[in-house]
């Protein structure tokens, strides 16, 4: 039978202590280099006689505009570099507002594979003609914007706005 | 639709349209939950590439109402009547609503009553006799069709408007209705005009009342049917049945007809009715059918044809004739008229006169006589010849040329003076209506 000694005790204990110490170090060094946080919030646009003003909302009227904001923070110890931040337009009635973007130099994608810079545009054949139309607008699905690079402590804010479809509001 | 690739544009395929459609949908439900998450992509200092994901955002959608209810229309109605109105109520909010019906008056009158009914079938006739003052739950998109029967009251003045504003009004959120306005302008139950040959207000008798004048004058012989096809216009709002007479006297002081007269009223397939029922805004198609008898004596007979509803007493009358020609071999009508000469110098003493002279016709006095043939039918008749013969116990008296047997068409021969014989006129051809007459003097023996 092997009694342990208060040394091996203590030893014991700095080894545990150790091993935690280094997954806790670990984990941040981990969280560092995975450096990039999303924060999204939505607010509802309410014009007044005063301009219009953003009120934090988890409701929406057909008819009403919703903008959202994301702000994306580098967390981490080392750069971020080609940053590219999506934003989806949600389903279920939202439309994308034209030119509501912010940084306004934004590419835009009906599929979320392809993106090419607003106003989007296609060409058709219309009675044998090759037309080149411009997407409407309530056909976007994603925004991209490049951020280009995220020092380590700095955040970027991109937004835009969505109308919630009320075609039919009175 | 055919897709290329341009500078700068994107490149779509096909089903992706299909995305897009979902913002031209209707109205986002109420209760519909849109989720929200943003992403980055980014290089790592490692060169590694990265993802972050943000938070999810949920925005709940609100109910909203809205409603539509089709236009209002215009109608006429009359007094104690009353007017139906369909209307549509379509819930076009993003919830399930229900909607308030009601109904207020504005304008020269007020209905004596408003009363909605469900109208499913959408032909504009109340379903049942229910009277309902919701739409019921309507889902979004959904629509109800509705009646609104309203009863015009008694007082209403002819050619006075209503304008019944009826209201649909979200029970949901009260403020959101939709209105339409119905305009009920008062018109008569029935008005009616007789008219001749077409209908309508520019056909021949037209108006109220008989008219001075025959608007048609028809033309046939004794003992043969001739017809008149008359138009009952009503003008009302509704439904009047009005009885058929027929008269020669304008005022209808009596209904009675010259002696062996017959008027048949009939409808278009030809049965023989004494009144027709006329639809409000509507004409009916009368025939009266008009035999003189067959003695007839030939003429124009003035004939006034009337309707009248003995429910409303609303009438009209139009004024026609018909002229009766003579029957063809009996075109030629003869009278013979006598005048005293008591003192034979050729000249009547009196007028001349079918009638028995009875005082001065003695022994050596004269009487004059004058045939008139008249043609009474519709074509001319030709070789006409004049007869007559002196009668017994008188010679034919000669006073002077001037006086002696006279005919105003064709020439005359006559016995010598003081004998006795035949008197003839050689007329010739006579037009209708045309006469000759021939005239001449005998002395009654000493």
């Amino acid at each position: 039978m092997i009694t342990s000694t208060p040394v091996q005790t203590f030893k014991r204990i700095l080894i545990a202590l150790t091993a935690l110490v280094l997954q806790l170090s670990c984990a941040f060094v981990f969280a560092a280099d995975n450096g990039v946080s999303a924060d999204l919030h939505a607010f509802k646009v309410v014009s007044s006689a005063n301009g219009q003003k953003l009120v934090p909302t988890a409701e929406a009227l057909p008819g009403d505009t919703i903008e959202y904001q994301v702000t994306y923070r580098n967390t981490g110890a080392t750069a971020a570099r080609d940053v590219l931040a999506t934003l989806p337009v949600p389903k279920g009635g939202m439309a994308y507002v034209a030119d509501s973007a912010a940084p306004a130099k934004v590419s835009a994608s009906l599929d979320g594979k392809q993106y090419a810079p607003v106003p989007l545009t296609r060409t058709v054949v219309r009675e044998g003609k090759q037309v080149t139309e411009t997407v409407p607008v309530s056909e976007y699905r994603f925004l991209r914007w490049q951020l280009g690079e995220l020092a380590p402590g700095r955040s970027a804010t991109v937004s835009s706005r969505m109308r919630l479809d009320g075609a039919s509001k009175q | 639709m055919k897709l290329n690739p341009v500078p700068h544009a994107l490149v779509l395929a096909l089903g992706l349209a299909a995305i897009g459609t979902d913002a031209y949908a209707a109205a986002t439900p109420a209760g519909t939950s849109i989720i929200n998450q943003a992403t980055a992509t980014y290089i790592d200092s490692t060169l590694a590439a990265r993802s972050a994901t943000s938070n999810t955002v949920t925005t709940i959608v609100q109910q909203v109402a809205s409603v539509t209810l089709s236009a209002g229309t215009a109608k006429n109605g009359s007094v104690n009547g009353t007017v139906t109105y369909a209307h549509t109520i379509t819930n076009n909010g993003n919830g399930a609503d229900s909607f308030a019906l009601a109904a207020t008056n504005n304008g020269a009158f007020t209905m004596a009553s408003v009363a909605f009914y469900a109208d499913a079938n959408g032909d504009g006739i109340a379903d049942n006799n229910t009277a309902i003052t919701t739409t019921g739950t309507l889902q979004p998109g959904q629509s109800v069709q509705v009646v609104a029967v309203a009863t015009l009251p008694a007082s209403a003045a002819n050619g006075a408007a209503n304008n019944l504003v009826v209201t649909a009004a979200s029970v949901f959120h009260s403020a959101t209705t939709a209105t339409a306005t119905d305009v009920t302008t008062v018109a008569p139950a029935s008005v009616m005009d007789i008219t001749v040959n077409s209908a309508g207000s520019g056909a021949p008798g037209a108006g109220a009342g008989a008219e001075t004048a025959a608007v048609q004058t028809k033309t046939t012989t004794a003992g043969n049917v001739t017809r008149f096809t008359l138009y009952l216009n009503n003008a009302g709002t509704s439904t009047d049945t009005f009885n058929l007479s027929s008269s020669t006297d304008a005022n209808f002081g009596t209904t009675t007809l010259p002696d062996g007269w017959t008027v048949t009223f009939k409808d278009a397939s030809g049965a023989t009715i004494t009144s027709a029922s006329v639809a409000g805004g509507a004409n009916t198609l009368v025939y009266a059918d008009v035999t003189p008898p067959a003695g007839a004596t030939p003429g124009t007979t003035d004939l006034y044809f009337r309707a009248q509803s003995p429910t409303t007493n609303v009438v009209d009358r139009v004024h026609t004739a018909v002229t009766v020609n003579a029957a063809v071999g009996a075109e030629l009508k003869v009278t013979k008229t006598q005048a005293l000469d008591a003192n034979c110098d050729g000249i009547a003493d009196t007028a001349f006169s079918a009638d028995n002279i009875t005082t001065g016709a003695v022994p050596g006095a004269c009487i004059r006589y004058e045939i008139t043939a008249t043609n009474q039918g519709g074509n001319a008749v030709g070789a006409v010849v004049i007869n007559d013969l002196t009668p017994a116990n008188t010679t034919y008296h000669l006073y002077s040329l001037a006086t002696g047997a006279f005919t105003t068409q064709g020439i005359v021969i006559a016995p010598l003076p003081n004998t006795s014989g035949l008197v003839q006129a050689t007329v010739g051809t006579l037009q209708p209506n045309g006469n000759a007459k021939m005239s001449f003097g005998v002395r009654i023996n000493p």
